[in-house]
This record gives C-alpha cells, structure tokens and sequence, in this order.
C-alpha cells in the first residue's frame, strides 16, 4: 500500500467495529479527510492518546480502497489543558465542528490549518480566556469563508456607522445604523465598546486584541454577533454551540 | 442483475442496520443464515426476541436487569456505599471481570460530547445525583474512560457532586501490564509518571 505524510488534527473520531476508529482528519497537506485507525480503542493502543480528539501528530498514512489507514504516529502538540475542563473541551469542539462543517474532503487550506493550531494552543494556555480566544476564531473562520460582518457602513442604507451602540444584524451580515435598526429585526444589540472590539478583530490585529481586557457583558454581545453570523451562513445549528450556551446559563 | 427475492433483502438491510456491518457484511450474513440449518436459525431468532421481551435497564443504577432492578442492586453481598460511575453497561462487565471491585454502579449510557450534542441532559447524571442524595453511598469512584469526553464527564460529575460533600476519586491512569515502557506514549507515560506511588 502506498502511504504518504501529513501534519495531523483530529477533529472527530467514530467507533467503528470491534476496537477500531474512524477518525476525521485536519491535515496541512491534503486538507480533511478520513481515515481509520485499526485497533485504536485497545487500552494497550500505543497511539490512542495520541488520536483522542484535537490531538495534533505526524502521521503516517496508508492509502486503502475506501479510507485510508493510520499506520505510524508522532505525537506534535499538546492538548492536556483542554482535556478535563469542561469549557475548554467544548469551545475546541466549537471549533473542532465547524472546521469539519465549512471545509471540503482533500482541499487544503494553509491559512484554516494555522488558525486552528494557534487556537487549540491558546485554549490549551491555562491563563488565557477561552471565549476570548474562541471569539476570536470565529471572526477568522468568517474571514476565511469571506462571511466578514460589515462593521464599517450599514449594510441596509451604505450609510458610515458611527461610533455608537448598535444593532447587529445577521441576516444584513452586518451593524446597521439607528434608523435602519430600528425595525423589529432578528438580531442582537451592541455597545459601542463591542463594536470597537469587534473593528479591531475584523481588522486582525491579534496583538491589540491579546492585550484588551474584555469583560463578560461585552464578551457575551461579540459572541452572539459572530456565532449569529456564523450559524445564519452555515445555515445550520452547532451542536456544541447549544452546549456551550446550557454552560453560560 | 437478478432480482433479490423481498425477504432476503429483508434480512439484508435489518442486519445492515447494525453497528459496525456495512452492505457486504450484511450480504455475507444473510446468505450464512440461508445456509444453517432451520433450528439454528430459529434459535438466534428466539434468543433476538427473548432479550428484548425479558432485559431492561435497572430503575436503580441503568445497568442490564431482568426485572426492575438488576442482580448486583438485588444482592446482599454487595457492599453500597461505593458507587462506581461507568459510561456504557459493558463497562461493568468488564470491571466485574476483574473481580477486585464489591461495590455497587451507575451507568450513564454515554459520555458528554458538545460536539454531538449530549449534554448532561441526555444522560443519567440527574438520576445518579437523586441516588445520592438517597443512598448511604461515602465513596463515588468515576470510570469514564480516560479520553476527551470521559474527562469532560468525570471533571462535570465531580461539580455535581461537590456539595453532597461525598468522597470522590477517578480511576488511576498508567501503564498497561504487559506492556514494556519504550512503546508507550507520551501521555500515557506522562501520567503515569505524575500519578506513580510509593511502594
């Protein structure tokens, strides 16, 4: 069987047989893809710590007639911060499931690959926030899927949008201006100081947004603005999106 | 192609509905049944009937019971004030296999995954927290297997429990016997090192 290499992100795994798993891949050179990994339930499995969910190796595939098959693996990143926290396991799941839902089979993409590295190792960071550093994954994704709110102009009336509150409308994919938000329409209401937060993601300056200190009130509207966005152009619920939201309340 | 006469069909997509069976395994087993003799074939299909006509799950722990409770919450000889959490009934057969533990069960059927939707609803946490509050159980030992959801379970579990003021523990996580320490991983090392004890 011919095999290959590739830098490795398990983003879901399925039992499948007597001990076997089927597992959904992240990779860097060949994008998602599925694989199965033969034995991997066994206690003694030397790489089932290494093919638990979001763990990040070095693999060594082999191609098979209908999934290809795990056949060495070289553990890379480090994963044992999220692991028993309940909140960090879900927003890795948040980002675990819409990579799965938005990407292609075998269509890689550089930029989503980096993304949810460096996002798996911020929440991985026992001092970070992970709604923080989860926000600011969804203000990328949308970047990468070119679903960006618009935070500059209204998107009803083309209008500039002054620094106020505002409404943010998902349907519109964007802030809307006091006259344009002034009907009853699906959305969520945002400060100005989410507003200001969220020019500065849009705009991808990481560095300013890792030194803010957000409060939970204004984490609470940038999450609803961008999970509203996300969910009204994936056309779908996130299933640990609804579990995260049992957690907050 | 020739056309499947309606009742091995039959047979192929009920089998096919199965776990772990896909189409051609589904094929392969009916056409094994085509070949066995009758007797056997209508004892598996009795053996089918008689487990969903006469096993349940437990009101009690939710392991397997032929009636309301099963035969480890019936036994006297069980000791219950240890209370061991599992995720799936197979789980206590395994740990039954063992024959180290005298304690009594509850099973979850299943373990939280957001990215599948269960949550805590779905699974018997409510039921095993109403237990507690009615058992005389002092010790609650969590065996959810050592992945991301089982410790997402386990660490959800040890908050449930926390002001009921009962002691908890999780099952320790190391080496497997037999097996020799330059083919571990380094995880499993890992902890294996941080949970090491004294002789």
């Amino acid at each position: 069987m011919p095999t290959y290499q590739a830098d490795a992100i398990v983003l879901r795994r399925l039992d499948y047989g007597e001990a076997d798993r089927i597992l959904t891949l992240l990779t860097r050179e060949h994008g998602k893809l599925a694989a199965i990994a033969k034995g991997a339930r066994r206690a003694k499995a030397r790489s089932a710590g290494s093919l638990d969910l979001f763990a990040r190796s070095r693999m060594m595939l082999a191609k098979g007639r209908n999934l290809d098959v795990v056949a060495q693996v070289e553990r890379r990143g480090d994963v044992r911060h999220i692991s028993g926290d309940l909140q960090r396991t879900a927003y890795a799941c948040l980002v675990s499931e819409i990579v799965d839902k938005v990407l292609e089979d075998r269509h890689p993409v550089d930029e989503v690959f980096d993304l949810v590295v460096e996002t798996l190792d911020r929440l991985n960071a026992v001092d970070r926030s992970p709604r923080a550093d989860s926000a600011w994954f969804l203000m990328r994704i949308l970047d990468q899927l070119g679903y960006l709110p618009q935070l500059q102009d209204c998107p009803g009336c083309g209008q500039p949008l002054p620094e106020a509150s505002a409404w943010f409308s998902p349907l519109l994919g964007g802030v809307l201006c006091k006259a344009c938000g002034a009907h009853d329409q699906a959305g969520s209401a945002l400060s100005v100081n989410s507003l200001k937060v969220l020019r500065l993601m849009a705009a991808d300056d990481g560095e300013m947004y890792g030194r803010l200190r957000i409060t939970a009130e204004l984490l609470d509207e940038i999450e609803d603005a961008l999970e509203a966005q996300l969910e009204y152009h994936l056309d779908r619920r996130l299933k640990s999106l609804e579990f995260i939201r049992s957690l907050r309340h | 192609m020739a056309e499947v006469p309606a009742p091995l069909t039959r047979v192929m997509e009920e089998l096919g509905r199965l776990p772990g069976i896909g189409p051609k395994t589904a094929q392969r087993l009916s056409f094994y049944i085509l070949r066995t003799p009758r007797d056997s074939v209508e004892r598996l299909a009795a053996a089918l009937v008689d487990v969903k006509a006469r096993i349940r799950f437990c009101d009690e722990c939710f392991f397997i019971a032929e009636g309301e409770r099963c035969a480890i919450c019936l036994s006297s000889r069980r000791d219950r004030a240890i209370l061991c959490v599992v995720e799936e009934p197979l789980d206590v057969m395994a740990i039954e296999r063992t024959g180290e533990y005298n304690g009594i069960y509850h099973v979850l059927h299943g373990a939280l995954s957001p990215i599948d939707g269960i949550g805590p609803g779905e699974l018997k946490i409510a039921e095993l927290v109403s237990r507690l509050r009615r058992e005389p159980v002092s010790e609650v030992i969590l065996a959810c297997d050592p992945d991301m959801e089982g410790e997402a379970t386990a660490v959800y579990l040890a908050q449930q429990l926390a002001p009921l003021g009962i002691q908890t523990s999780r099952l320790a996580h190391g080496l497997p016997v037999g097996g020799e320490l330059e083919y571990a991983d380094e995880l499993t090392l890992a902890r294996a090192f941080s949970g090491r004890r004294s002789f």
